[in-house]
């Protein structure tokens, strides 16, 4: 019996704090019951939050559920890589295409920042391929820019040589290293 | 986590005793002549003293240092053991104790003998001689104590006398390498001694940290790290107080302090677009040399601190080229091949060593920044890259990937000589030749 309430209450708990999550300001009636929820650690945990979304399950002292909670943003935005020439910051028509496609995912996504990391293959200087990775990643930030996706959304950080994608020391590689890279904060 | 690579070095070695100068300061050798024969020069078996136990591990570590810095100097021909006639339980290692006759028949024209003692509480006392045989005069003696640890640095310290002694110039065998070494991951700072001993780590981030560069006082270094985000310019002492130099999104990277010690060159960026930067040496007022469209970056600069090398692309593939230290009278340098990068000037001023691609492998090049003259000087097997010389201009270290795994290699500027100092599974790059 007394199980069974701990675990309502913690349900209880867990709405409140998702409610409070996702629908903000929401919950205000609950702060005293708050502390309880780290005691009853012991009891099955992330999972039953999965199932509160499909059919909200009585919530009967629950005061404010109306928002029904929206699922959480964890749609993926994905974007594509595009990829060089060895010594080479120009983009190619299958760049653009790709560029293009990405402008309009992020067109979508307003709330989406992106970071465009520049790399290189390891052939060659360090240092002037930090410039490359650099050219790079400004190459593409521009054509999105150009797109009418706005500067302030991206971000570029030149990896050079340094954090290849894949380690063989061939042209297969190499010609999977020289690109840049989309990363969606 | 730095600043404990130095804690060798906080016991002085004491200097003991020491022979009066020579009055005839007669120089044996002029190392800068074309063809220098070598001097031929007997290496003895290092002895024990006043009742040492004999000790082979240490007499072959003294041995060692000596005869390697010796060949390494190219003004040395270190005789083969197997040729020596005198008897090692005889012969004493001062003037007289011995027989000079010894060494003249097998034409030794040098000799260096080494005592060793090991007092009650591990201390270490090397005492060295150098001697003209065929003159049958010591040259110079040296009688140093130190922790066994510091025995590699005392023979290092008599070599370099033997330097100054026969050539008149100063030894580099104190000298020490900074680099960069990949592994888990990241990329680390490390220093070693010239010749691949006594390694330390000088980062421990686990994030990429690359270009390391001395102060010219050999105090500590600048280096580039990721480890706040975006690749950004520090300075690390070598007691380990660090500075961050510069900040915020863009690359600042290759940094190199003018010879004065004042000025810092670097490759920094804005807006994407790669520039060749100046700062003062806490890294404020950016000032920016270079203003085309283009990759310039890998600033060198002259020796005199007027003259600042650099790479540019603006011709469609990097190139060097050089600019006074305010940006004016650019020249290009190199016109050979597509892809010519990584300048270092030497400390004589003369020549400008490079890394330029030819049929698809990279070699050190040296070029002389007035005639344009360019002459290949490493480039038979593999990749070989990073060039940066010795402080006396005689030597280049770079790296090399012709085992498989990039290692640090030293060659003189005639590429004549070439020996590999590191070695095991880990890439090593980015050497940076330590001042005196």
């Amino acid at each position: 019996m007394s199980l069974k309430k701990g675990r309502f209450l913690f349900l209880v708990v867990t709405m409140c704090v998702l409610a409070l999550a996702v629908a903000v300001g929401g919950c205000r009636k609950a702060p005293a019951e708050q502390p309880p929820v780290v005691e009853p650690a012991p009891a099955p945990e992330p999972e039953p939050v999965v199932q509160a979304y499909e059919p909200p399950p009585e919530p009967a002292p629950m005061p404010e559920p109306a928002p029904a909670p929206p699922p959480p943003p964890v749609k993926k935005v994905e974007l594509g890589d595009v990829f060089f020439a060895f010594d080479k910051f120009d983009l190619t028509e299958e760049s653009r295409t790709t560029l293009a496609d990405n402008a309009d995912i992020l067109m979508d996504n307003p709330d989406a920042r992106i970071l465009i990391e520049g790399h290189c293959d390891e052939r060659g200087t360090r240092e002037y391929n930090l410039g490359l990775g650099e050219r790079r990643a400004n190459s593409a930030q521009k054509y999105l820019v150009s797109l009418g996706i706005s500067p302030s959304r991206i971000e570029t950080i030149s990896y050079g040589e340094d954090r290849p994608f894949e380690m063989g020391h061939n042209e297969a590689a190499w010609s999977k290293n020289r690109r840049a890279h989309f990363v969606v904060r | 986590m730095t600043g404990h690579f130095l804690r060798n070095a906080t016991f002085a070695i004491i200097l003991l005793s020491i022979t009066p100068a020579d009055a005839l300061a007669k120089v044996y050798l002029d190392i800068n002549a074309p063809a220098t024969r070598k001097l031929p020069v007997g290496i003895p078996v290092p002895v024990p003293l006043e009742g040492t136990v004999p000790d082979p591990v240490l007499s072959g570590e003294i041995r060692d240092v000596l005869a390697g810095d010796l060949t390494f100097s190219g003004v040395f021909r270190v005789l083969d053991p197997l040729l020596y006639l005198e008897d090692e339980d005889q012969a004493g290692i001062r003037i007289n104790t011995f027989l000079f006759d010894d060494w003249e028949l097998i034409n030794s024209e040098a000799l260096i003998k080494t005592g060793y003692s090991v007092g009650p509480s591990g201390d270490v006392e090397l005492e060295f001689h150098l001697f003209d045989v065929f003159q049958r005069r010591e040259l110079v003696a040296k009688k140093w104590r130190g922790t066994v640890g510091q025995v590699r640095r005392m023979a290092h310290m008599f070599a370099n006398e033997v330097m100054e002694r026969i050539t008149g110039g100063d030894g580099i065998f104190l000298t020490s390498i900074l680099y960069v070494q990949s592994g888990g991951g990241g990329k680390e700072i490390h220093l070693m001694d010239y010749d691949g001993k006594n390694t330390r780590r000088i980062t421990d981030n686990g994030s990429i940290n690359l270009s390391p560069s001395w102060w010219p006082d050999r105090s500590g270094l600048i280096y580039t790290s990721y480890k706040e985000g975006s690749p950004d310019l520090f300075s690390l002492s070598l007691d380990g107080k660090e500075r961050r130099l510069t900040r915020g999104l863009g690359i600042d990277v290759g940094a190199k302090i003018s010879p004065d010690g004042r000025t810092i060159a670097f490759m920094g960026s804005t807006d994407g677009n790669p520039d060749v930067f100046l700062a003062d040496r806490e890294g404020r007022v950016r000032n920016r040399l270079t203003v085309l469209r283009s990759v310039d970056g890998s600033p060198a600069w002259s020796p005199d601190g007027r003259r600042i090398a650099f790479i540019s692309d603006r011709y469609g593939s990097p190139q060097i080229f050089v600019m006074n230290a305010d940006g004016s009278d650019v020249q290009r340098v190199t016109y050979d091949g597509n892809y010519n990068t990584s300048p270092a000037w030497s400390p004589t001023g003369d020549l400008i060593a490079y890394t330029s691609r030819v049929n698809g492998r990279f070699g050190i090049f040296l070029v002389n920044p007035d005639t344009l003259e360019a002459r290949p000087l490493v480039g038979e097997a593999g990749d070989n890259e990073d060039p940066s010389w010795s402080p006396d201009g005689r030597f280049i270290a770079f790296t090399s990937n012709r085992t498989g795994h990039y290692q640090i290699y030293l060659v003189d500027r005639e590429g004549r000589r070439e020996i590999r100092v590191t070695s095991g599974r880990r890439d090593k790059f980015s050497p940076s030749w330590s001042p005196r």
